[in-house]
């Protein structure tokens, strides 16, 4: 894909009695707000062609079948709304991130790692602060596991992935963000990851009108038996450019989120 | 003759009746008040963090034991002697109590059952052949929903001395497949094909893994165990999806899954016994 095409995120104004249509390599969506303001939507997965031009385009009325089996159709009642945005967003369940190179962090060091984490895509009638979520789907399916113990675990998607050290200078997926992990070994012991749970619900979309990133990831590790401690950064990640928010973390980050990450701290004893 | 008694009006509604009525009132209006307030206060308080069914018998015993303290001092303020009201409450609290004891025990276990914890409103169990949901969780008795939603009332004290299985206790479960394989399959190509089954199924956990045994070798082929692990609430649809795919999968690779067959065999140097197959 070209990197410097501007991806399609944002408001998109329809007409009434059109057909819009966005193809990509994993979905595509059909979308038509009718007089009456009813909004349908349609949807289907592994049917776009590699190279799909990553915008909205308008289709023809007859040439979109509403019987067609491999098509999820839903209908929207009382949308009035002419515009339509689509926004990325981040999975609704933490991830296991599992490095496909094993990676180990000698005591005392600090590394800085960079993964990509598949985003979710959201569908909102309207824009801005009167915006409808309607619609969200995962841009690729990933597959259940399990994080800690038998009874009180938690369930996460799996996320096998290579880790990087800087910024990928290839093009990058648009359903991607870069997720940015410091990973601090404070104890005395080499730092054996080999897994690791990451909250991405606590985390923020922003843009740079290319790729798209996630604020930054710190943990300190404090040896295996100890609590070690996380912290999701609330500001843009620290590329060049102009890189502005995109859509806000699904979970805002409270004072919980030291609560909530405590069994996920003493679980990453684990990498 | 007046239509209406004076006296007999005076002779009741006197000073001393109207205090007394006014009296009843107060203790019913603030007793009403203070039950009310002491089971929000329980509520807020002790049974906070505690299980649907414990807040639900917390709540009658505050409503009723208030209500039995509120009746007391109205019957009081009406002169009713208490002793001889407690007195004859004793026996028939006797002879309640010998003609209930099978309730007795059945509460008297409620409250065992409870304490256990081994399983609370919504959970799936096992008790003996009946498999269901916990409806409730009942002074006398569990109520369970059955799948085909009749409803199965069970005695408390057949719980208490029976093996329950609470099916949804923990978060995540282990669904087995009991498989068999002709003998004459790649047992490695069967490991892998299966493996591959759980791995394309976005409903199998990754971890903890999948589980693979070969059990024994069976009279018509080759007994292996293959479980995945699944979320609990995925059950029907991980059961089902999995099913299909080895299937699927299995016809695909071409491995055979065998019916139970029986070989003749005459003897080491006999020679194979002949058939013949006639048209007809």
């Amino acid at each position: 894909m070209d990197k410097k095409k501007p991806i399609f995120w944002g408001v998109q104004k329809i007409k009434f009695d059109t057909w819009y249509n966005l193809c990509t390599d994993t979905f595509e969506l059909f979308l038509k707000n009718e007089e009456r303001g009813e909004l349908l939507l349609g949807q289907r997965n592994n049917v776009g062609a590699k190279g799909s031009p990553l915008e909205w385009s308008t289709l023809p009325v007859e040439s979109v079948d509403l019987t067609d089996d491999t098509i999820t159709w839903d209908w929207y009642a009382g949308g009035k709304d002419r515009e339509i945005t689509l926004l990325p967003a981040m999975p609704d369940r933490p991830l296991v991130l599992k490095p496909r190179v094993k990676r180990h962090i000698l005591p005392g060091c600090k590394t800085k790692l960079l993964f990509f984490v598949p985003v979710w895509i959201q569908l909102y009638t309207g824009s801005g602060d009167k915006s409808n979520l309607i619609f969200q789907f995962p841009s690729q399916v990933l597959s259940s596991t399990w994080f800690g113990e038998m009874q009180n675990g938690e369930l996460c998607y799996a996320l096998e992935r290579d880790l990087l050290e800087s910024r990928p200078a290839v093009a990058m997926s648009p359903f991607s963000a870069v997720c940015t992990l410091n990973i601090e070994n404070g104890s005395q012991f080499l730092l054996d990851f080999q897994r690791m749970a990451v909250h991405v619900e606590y985390l923020s979309l922003f843009t740079d009108g290319h790729s798209l990133y996630t604020n930054e990831v710190y943990v300190k590790f404090n040896g295996v038996d100890q609590i070690s401690q996380i912290k999701y950064s609330s500001r843009a990640p620290k590329w060049s450019g102009n890189i502005t928010k995109i859509n806000t973390s699904r979970e805002r980050p409270t004072k919980n989120i030291l609560k909530k990450s405590f069994y996920f701290i003493k679980a990453l004893t684990d990498m | 003759m007046d239509l209406i008694n004076m006296d007999l009006i005076s002779r009741y509604l006197n000073y001393d009746t109207l205090f007394h009525l006014i009296r009843i009132v107060l203790y019913a209006g603030a007793g009403y008040l203070l039950v009310r307030v002491l089971d929000v206060i329980i509520k807020r308080t002790i049974t906070r963090n505690a299980s649907e069914q414990a807040k639900a018998i917390f709540h009658k015993i505050v409503l009723y034991s208030g209500w039995g303290f509120i009746s007391i001092l109205i019957l009081s303020e009406l002169g009713v002697r208490l002793s001889a009201l407690l007195g004859a409450a004793g026996v028939v609290g006797i002879a309640v109590g010998i003609a209930s004891q099978k309730s007795l025990g059945n509460i008297i276990s409620g409250f065992f059952l409870m304490s256990d914890k081994t399983f609370e409103v919504g959970d799936v169990i096992s008790v003996g052949t009946v498999t269901g949901v916990v409806h409730s969780l009942d002074l006398l008795s569990v109520k369970l929903r059955t799948f085909n939603n009749t409803l199965i009332r069970i005695p408390n004290d057949s719980i208490i001395s029976t093996e329950i299985t609470n099916i949804t206790r923990f978060p995540i479960r282990r669904l087995d497949f009991q498989l068999h394989v002709a003998y004459k399959e790649s047992l490695s190509r069967v490991k892998e094909v299966l493996y591959e089954v759980a791995r394309s199924n976005p409903l199998c956990l990754d971890e903890p893994e999948p589980f693979f045994l070969y059990n024994e070798f069976g009279s018509s082929g080759i007994d292996i165990l293959f479980a995945v692990w699944f979320e609990k609430s995925d059950y029907v649809r991980v059961k089902n999806s999995v099913f299909e795919d080895i299937k699927y999968r299995f016809d695909q690779e071409g491995i055979e899954i065998p019916f139970p067959h029986v070989s003749l065999y005459t003897g080491s140097d006999s020679p194979p016994l002949s058939v013949n197959i006639r048209k007809r």
